[in-house]
């Protein structure tokens, strides 16, 4: 699983630390999030999206093989 | 390093204080040392309590916040943690009834609750590492 967290969050100038207050998260999840190591739950996906102003579609990238 | 002070902090460091302070009075005024135990006993609470409130004051508050990641760790090592000890007493069960060794459960207790302990603190460490994509 890829994510486009990092890009959109470089977009609107937000660190981590700031996505992970607006999120109610620990940062570290922020990171695991980034670095496609961590499945969120539906819930999460949605408010990191609804933060970054995107869909959970383009925010989350599969691999369908 | 920032210590943090908020009410929390504070009304712990209070039980911590008053711990150590009842384990002074059971120790130095007990008449014939009968409540020495009790009074070392709360000494030791006491310390560990100050030790654990200096851990927590100087941590940042972000990494205390208990989100859905952390909550899936502490579930995940907490059942690994339970299989390991139920695995270590069918282990001593089977030594036990192989070498006929007829010991009692009573007397590995604490070996049992260390095991317990150190394996969902490794397991904690090693799932907060990992991540749980798949």
């Amino acid at each position: 699983m890829n994510t486009r967290i990092k890009e959109l969050r470089a977009r609107y100038n937000l660190t981590q630390e700031e996505l992970a207050k607006k999120v109610g998260v620990r940062r570290e999840t922020i990171v695991f999030l980034e670095r496609g190591k961590y499945n969120p739950s539906l819930k999460l996906a949605h408010d990191v999206a609804k933060v970054l102003e995107t869909t959970i579609e383009e925010l989350f990238i599969f691999d369908d093989d | 390093m920032k210590f943090r002070r908020d009410m929390n902090i504070l009304r712990l460091s209070g039980i911590a204080i008053l711990l150590i302070i009842a384990s002074g009075i059971m120790l130095g005024f007990s008449p014939d040392y009968s409540y020495f135990g009790i009074g070392f006993a709360l000494l030791l609470m006491g310390i560990v309590a100050i030790v654990a409130i200096v851990v927590a004051a100087i941590t940042p508050e972000e990494y205390l916040i208990q989100d859905e990641r952390s909550a899936r760790v502490d579930e995940k090592a907490g059942y690994h943690a339970f299989c390991s000890l139920l695995l270590m007493m069918a282990l001593l069960q089977a030594i036990g009834c192989i070498w006929r060794l007829n010991f009692n459960f009573k007397d590995v207790i604490p070996d049992l609750f260390i095991v317990g302990i150190w394996s969902w603190i490794l397991f904690r460490w090693y799932y907060n590492r990992r991540g749980d994509a798949r």
